[in-house]
């Protein structure tokens, strides 16, 4: 099978899911809430017949449910999520405008995660049995088992409270101003305008909440690595690369940890869901104005329209990034290209 | 016949003695599985006894000492409106621990239920209940549950609900797998030349055999139901702002970040027992997958 094959078979298994997410959506927006248009508008617009008359015919909810849902896909095609009851703006605008400040910890979260969880998975299994690898499962189990907003508050406290050694919330000092948006991530703008000291305070605000949120996926990332490479330390071709006198560093490395990847690479983009929760969690607690901080606004508020917008942001994030795992099998798995 | 009958007993004594001393082996060789049941049966008995050993009621005020550290006065310091941690942190325990079971015993039926349906009906209903058990998979679980919850409205009551709705898909999934394996074995087939209907064949002879796993399953997830709700409920989606639930006084905490007592204790607690439940669900697992016990 070709790439292109490939691909295009991938796309058609995920053009159903996308869809059926918008209808879940839907469903839930529209038929779970008493009336939704209570749910949609602020208190003080209940009073106001023309603005809950314009929301009715705006949203088709006159009309029969599977009318309504094409009414609602037609005004989510054109970016359209309805209107934030805190913020008072079209909930699509809100979100782009964090979009990017959430984009950027959450790259950053996976790099340091997903070094952290391959490499503790690493040592884990390498040094089976000996106090690495405990000390490796300890970290695993903490990340695991401990809430990440509670992991969240102890960093502050210890890291920025205490010890004075890392920054603390928000994405720059107060006293410091935004470089010129290109992009709208902090530290790639302030390299395009040549600021290093802007780019130094972005990434300094930056390391711990990425590093809490590293903690908390690589948690996972690091017991399927361990168990993985495990089998594949046992099986007869690396018993065959060190027989014909390859140096140890270079049979795990090369014959060992490619083949182990696999299933790391599935769990990396399932545990994409989890960095998703988790930058919900983290950035509340961080004050980071991203996303998640929006979403955990809007859920103490009850801003259905901005939660609904989050989730359904959310479900298509996470539906593209295991798109992107399964083309990725076409590179890391030779066996698809045979098939 | 009365021979038999004291075999088949002896018998009997012989196999629950051996299983005890089975029992005794795995726990001295998984030393965390029974720490992990010591400290889930103190959160447990706590659960029942906290009305009569907490020193305060969870919402009795004591606006003059507001905000005190750990002391003589209060163990584990008290909050913004001077009430006692520790009897909030003890009272929390009964909110969360029947929260998570239900989310586990509602999702892990629904997805018995649902699965095994799929998997013994084959075709068309197979077809349609496997893809909307991947649509809800293609959610982040807990996303799902914070859209539903936010639709129904936040309290303790919906939060459960709204996770017990994202709960099913995975166990869905292992059962129409193991009810396929069943469905194909002769003594399924010689129920069904008897004459039994679908419906005893499925529940009756099909179902008492898959059962096992789904059991492991649900026991491996109940420290991830149980964070699950302390999150939702942290997030405000849960029970209202005053309640004792640990996630939401971690999240009331947050505004009082010097008065670290505030959130370290509730949030202490969840990991707790979280971690006594994942200790207990990864020692079963050893324990009853031989393959990784040969490790």
């Amino acid at each position: 099978m070709n790439f292109l094959q490939y691909f295009i078979r991938r796309a058609l298994l995920v053009t159903p899911l996308l869809l059926g997410i918008t209808v879940m959506a839907f469903l839930i927006a529209n038929l779970i809430p008493a009336d939704p248009t209570i749910a949609n508008l602020p208190p003080n617009a209940l009073n106001d017949e023309d603005t809950i008359a314009a929301f009715r015919k705006k949203w088709g909810l006159d009309k029969p449910l599977h009318e309504q849902y094409l009414t609602y896909l037609g005004n989510l095609l054109q970016g359209d999520l309805g209107t934030s009851i805190k913020t008072r703006k079209p909930v699509g605008e809100d979100i782009s405008r964090r979009l990017p400040a959430t984009i950027e910890l959450a790259t950053l979260g996976i790099i340091f995660g997903i070094f952290l969880g391959v490499g503790l998975g690493l040592i884990s299994a390498i040094w089976k049995d000996t106090w690495a690898d405990y000390v490796a499962r300890v970290v695993a189990f903490i990340g695991i088992s401990f809430p990440v907003f509670l992991i969240a508050l102890i960093f502050l406290t210890v890291f920025y409270a205490k010890l004075r050694i890392a920054s603390g919330p928000g994405r720059l000092d107060i006293i410091m101003r935004p470089p010129p948006t290109v992009t709208g991530l902090f530290t790639v703008d302030a390299l395009l305008a040549g600021d290093l000291k802007t780019f130094k305070n972005a990434f300094d605000h930056l390391v711990l909440p990425a590093s809490t949120l590293a903690l908390y996926i690589s948690a996972i990332i690091s017991r399927i690595t361990r168990s993985s490479l495990l089998e594949v330390l046992n099986q007869d071709y690396m018993r065959t690369a060190r027989a014909k006198g390859l140096r140890e560093g270079y049979v795990i490395g090369f014959h060992g940890l490619r083949n182990s990847l696999i299933p790391v690479v599935t769990v990396i983009g399932l545990s994409y869901g989890n960095l998703l929760v988790g930058s919900i969690l983290i950035e509340s607690i961080f004050a980071y104005p991203g996303i998640g901080f929006y979403m955990f606004r809007a859920s103490t508020s009850q801003d259905f329209p901005a939660i609904m917008g989050v989730s359904l942001l959310f479900a298509f994030i996470y539906v593209g990034v295991n798109f992107v795992v399964d083309i990725l099998y076409f590179f890391l798995d030779p066996r698809i290209r045979v098939a | 016949m009365s021979s038999i009958s004291s075999i088949s007993s002896s018998t009997q004594e012989f196999e629950s003695r051996s299983w005890l001393r089975q029992a005794r082996y795995h726990l001295r060789r998984n030393p965390l599985v029974l720490l992990g049941i010591i400290i889930a049966t103190v959160w447990i008995v706590t659960a029942f006894i906290a009305p009569s050993v907490a020193p305060a009621a969870p919402l009795a005020q004591d606006l003059v000492n507001r905000l005190q550290a750990p002391g003589a006065l209060f163990f584990m310091g008290s909050d913004e409106l001077g009430r006692d941690i520790f009897s909030r942190v003890l009272w929390g325990s009964r909110i969360t621990i029947p929260a998570g079971l239900a989310v586990i015993i509602i999702g892990s039926t629904l997805g018995v239920i649902i699965g095994s349906v799929a998997g013994y009906a084959g075709g068309l209903t197979d077809e349609v209940l496997m893809r909307l058990t991947e649509l809800f998979m293609a959610f982040p679980f807990i996303i799902l549950a914070m859209a539903v919850t936010a639709a129904l409205g936040p309290d303790i009551q919906n939060a459960v609900i709204a996770l017990s709705v994202v709960w099913w898909p995975r166990y869905a999934r292992v059962l129409r797998g193991l009810v396929l394996e069943v469905k194909a074995q002769e003594f399924v087939e010689a129920a069904h030349s008897a004459g039994a209907g679908g419906f005893y064949i499925l529940f009756r002879t099909i179902l008492p055999n898959c059962i096992a796993p789904a059991v492991i399953l649900a026991t491996l997830d109940i420290g991830t139901a149980i964070i699950s709700f302390a999150a939702l409920s942290f997030i405000g989606l849960g029970p209202e702002p005053s309640s004792p639930e640990w996630g939401r006084m971690v999240s009331i905490g947050i505004d009082f970040f010097d008065q670290w007592w505030m959130w370290l204790f509730p949030g202490f607690a969840i990991a707790s027992l979280v971690m006594a439940f994942n200790f207990i669900g990864d020692g079963l697992r050893d324990i009853l997958d031989p393959r990784l016990r040969g490790e």
